[in-house]
């Protein structure tokens, strides 16, 4: 290499990846990609689950090494071999499960490999240093008040996001990549940390942001890559802002998708289907009363711990209620366990899909058939193989779950198809009421549209469903009707189309009185 | 977007990965360990590859295998039982006790295997009830039974002569020792118990992700009481005809069984964080201790060298499968 200059100049290329191609066994994740950052910039990457977003940044953080094509670094080809060689090369990923030591403090873990040492053979860590140093990161990543000897564990979701971002700026991160930042922050946390990114490319960082969220990515990004089946679709130039989410949808999916949040009709009717008077439980929701019609779908919105899976768990039986009455078709009835509310018509997809929806280690097969024993075995409990089969395929043909493989472990579904799963084994028992918690979080467009569609044609047949989301529009516009939560109260109700996107933040703040 | 012909093609690669799957199993490789070493010990000790020799190591790992099969559901839901040994243990003696000053066996030995089931009952009322880790609750129970034990033997032996619980020991039908019978029978019935069967499943769903499984409304605490009965049962047969080949009750019968089947458990390939397991790989793993054991003692290798030996069959096992599953998922 003949020389080069070391430092890179605002506007520069930073990093240009030319032809990259990565397969793993089965699957070309990334075919002859090419991705380029300017310096100074943020530059988002988009496309649904599966187009290769993921394995493009894991070949920058040095977790796979591409088969082949060039990686260049300040126009020096470089090849990342491992994570050590990606930070020493000043390059950092922040990945969607954050790599801190959960009962280590702020400043222990910003330091995590590189404590300052003092005393015989600098085997003490020098404390005071490293208070110092996190407590000054932390400020100008607009925390001046956070105490950075408190236990990563005590933070909120938000703070640790702004720690692992501390960890990049020790560093002396010149790349920073951040991969679904803002899935599970609430929207002011959301804003917050944009604030912080910005600042930070003010002072010449490269940031390279990978969202599912697209006015997050129109709003942010100066340059917008589309990746769709590990090709590069295109490069938007967003310097504007003048990007509109329809054009980045129609690139990602390589179809026109009009109203992209909507349901073909309305199939509420009057008939109630459950009824929840005064529902209590100590610490979490207070005083909850509200109706669930036949055809209805119900939204709950507000903001992380409001108390929506709160309330819902409850219904649900997992945390029976302390006080309040519940009523199915008119029935009083007593959750009082998940066995009992399953027995009385409920079933609820919960909110994390990976911890509390799937067995991971198990088949989808056996998934959608777990809390449907009695339909595929005998009476002494005797499995039949044959009624498991027929069951599963059943849903595997009208969910068109892919690949069309039963007997393949859950863990190796993409998430729309893991979530289409979890929606099978409660449809198999043909639930009156079938709550939803974030059934679309993390999951790709297409399988977004898929699952809307499932809930329409749910609704046509007389099942009410429960609807949580954190994604204020897609609640507005799937729900026929909206219910609004703050600190585990009802604040607010709307039919659909009666609220604007300020009149539901306004109550889910719990900010109008 | 698949079409019918990927399907189609998907789905003969499926059928193809079957014999694939079987070829690469767990179960299949221990076999072929189990058949390397066997041939191993048969070229260099002159009397291993005999008739007698075979049966004899049959019987020894009959009762690890049968208290091991009961280990095996407990690891796969996630838990461990440190105290099978002093379950059995406590049963075997109970029942000598019992037979000792003058009980109907109709009596005794329904009540030797009542004590395992109690025990076993326990454990899991206590981990399901009191929410303690299975690591805790077992590691006392262990102390409690051995101490009850030996208050009840004080330290001696109890020998009794009854012909029909000696012969469970001892007899042999057709030249074949009637003890090493009960090994096949127990695998069989837990192998159908843990892959064909509801509560199998929820076994291994439970041990899988608990909280995934109790959202789909299966009473995961019913199911962990049911599996550490389950192994209770299984130890209180084990004491029955442990009493038998030790001609009554000993106070430190059992003594190495939970470290035995915890290792029979690992060799076979059991997952202990749960979630997977198999009964036919965990009496592998029980029959490749034992070859190992019976081997060494017949080249004449001083008796503390086995246990140095089964210890280090634990971890190079163990290292191999990681290494190669490591490998896989790459």
């Amino acid at each position: 290499m003949m020389d080069v200059p070391r430092e890179t100049a605002p506007g520069e290329v930073i990093l240009r990846m030319e032809g990259i191609d990565k397969s793993f066994p089965g699957v070309q994740a990334l075919s002859e990609v090419s991705f380029s950052l300017v310096k100074g910039e943020i530059h988002g990457i988009c496309g649904e689950n599966g187009a290769g977003k993921t394995t493009l940044m894991k070949i920058l953080g040095g977790i796979h090494p591409q088969d082949s094509g060039t990686v260049e670094l300040k126009r020096r080809t470089v090849r990342i071999e491992n994570p050590l060689e990606s930070i020493n090369r000043r390059i950092s990923v922040i990945y969607q499960e954050f790599n801190l030591a959960p009962t280590l403090s702020v400043a222990e873990n910003i330091y995590l490999g590189k404590e300052p040492a003092k005393g015989p053979f600098a085997a003490v860590p020098d404390r005071n240093e490293m208070a110092r140093g996190a407590s000054v990161i932390m400020s100008r990543l607009g925390m001046p008040d956070l105490d950075c000897g408190q236990l990563v564990r005590n933070l909120s979701v938000a703070e640790q996001e702004l720690v692992e971002i501390g960890k990049a700026l020790l560093n002396n991160a010149e790349i920073l990549i951040m991969d679904e930042p803002t899935a599970v922050l609430t929207p002011r946390e959301t804003e917050a940390l944009f604030k912080v990114i910005k600042s930070l490319v003010a002072e010449g960082l490269s940031v390279i942001y990978i969202s599912h969220r697209l006015e997050e990515i129109t709003s942010m990004c100066d340059r917008i890559t589309v990746l769709r089946d590990g090709k590069l679709i295109t490069v938007l130039d967003n310097s504007a802002r003048s990007v509109a989410k329809e054009e980045l949808v129609k690139h990602m999916v390589g179809r026109e998708l009009n109203n992209f949040y909507s349901r073909d009709a309305d199939y509420s009717t009057a008939e109630p289907v459950l009824e929840v008077k005064n529902l209590s439980r100590r610490g979490k929701f207070h005083n909850v009363s509200f109706v669930l019609h036949k055809g209805e779908v119900l939204g709950l919105a507000g903001l992380v711990g409001a108390g929506r899976t709160e309330i819902v768990k409850s219904i649900f039986g997992f945390d029976p209620p302390d006080e309040g009455e519940i009523f199915i078709e008119g029935q009083r009835v007593f959750n009082i366990s998940v066995e009992a509310a399953i027995k009385n018509g409920l079933g609820y997809v919960p909110e994390d899909r990976k911890k509390e929806g799937l067995v991971l280690g198990m088949s989808l097969s056996d998934n959608i058939a777990l809390p449907n024993g009695n339909m595929i075995s005998s009476a002494i409990g005797w499995l039949s193989a044959e009624k498991q089969k027929s069951l599963a395929e059943h849903y595997f043909g009208s969910m068109s779950i892919r690949p069309d493989i039963p007997d393949r472990l859950a863990r190796n579904f993409s998430g729309g198809n893991q979530q289409k799963g979890v929606i099978a084994k409660w449809l198999a028992r043909a639930p009156k009421i079938l709550i939803l918690d974030e059934p679309t979080r993390g999951i790709d467009i297409g399988a977004k549209q898929e699952i809307y569609a499932l809930i329409s044609e749910l609704t046509r047949e007389g099942i009410g469903i429960i609807f949580i989301s954190s994604e204020m529009l897609e609640v507005m516009g799937i729900c026929d009707r909206l219910l609004i939560m703050a600190g585990g109260r009802i604040t607010g109700e709307f039919k659909k189309g009666e609220a604007t996107q300020e009149d539901i933040m306004l109550r889910a703040a719990d900010l109008r009185r | 977007m698949t079409t019918g012909n990927e399907k189609d093609l998907e789905k003969t690669r499926t059928a193809g990965r079957y014999f694939e799957r079987l070829i690469q199993s767990r179960e299949s490789s221990l076999f072929l360990v189990v058949l390397a070493v066997g041939l191993l010990f048969s070229l260099s000790a002159q009397n291993f590859f005999s008739a007698e020799n075979i049966l004899n190591i049959c019987k020894q790992v009959t009762l690890v295998t049968m208290v091991a099969a009961g280990q095996t559901f407990i690891i796969t839901s996630g838990g461990i039982d440190l105290s099978v040994g002093s379950s059995l243990g406590l049963s075997s003696v109970i029942m000598s006790w019992l037979i000792y000053h003058g009980c109907s066996l109709f009596i005794a030995i329904p009540a030797g295997i009542l004590i395992g089931v109690t025990f076993g009952f326990f454990n899991g009322l206590f981990i399901t009830r009191l929410r303690l880790p299975p690591f805790i609750v077992t590691l006392g129970m262990t102390s409690v039974g051995r101490g009850l034990l030996l208050i009840i033997t004080r330290g001696y032996s109890i020998t009794i002569d009854s012909p029909l619980i000696l012969a469970l020991g001892n007899g042999r039908v057709l030249g074949i020792p009637i003890m090493a019978m009960f090994m096949p029978v127990i695998v069989i019935i837990a192998a159908l118990l843990l892959n064909h069967t509801i509560f199998g499943t929820h076994v291994k769903s439970t041990g899988g992700n608990e909280l995934a499984t109790r959202l789909c409304g299966i009473n995961a605490d019913r199911v962990k009481i049911k599996i550490y009965t389950l192994a209770g049962l299984f130890c209180g047969i084990a004491g029955v005809i442990m009493t038998g080949r030790l001609n009554g009750g000993n106070p430190n019968a059992g003594l190495n069984f939970d470290m035995d089947t915890i290792a029979a458990v690992v060799i076979g390939g059991t997952s202990m964080q749960g979630g997977s397991g198999t009964i036919i790989g965990t009496m592998l793993g029980a029959v490749l201790m034992g070859m190992i054991r019976n081997g060494l003692v017949l080249l004449n290798v001083n008796m503390y060298w086995t246990t140095v030996t089964t210890g280090a069959i634990i971890i190079i096992v163990c290292a191999i499968d990681s290494f190669t599953s490591a490998k896989k998922a790459q």
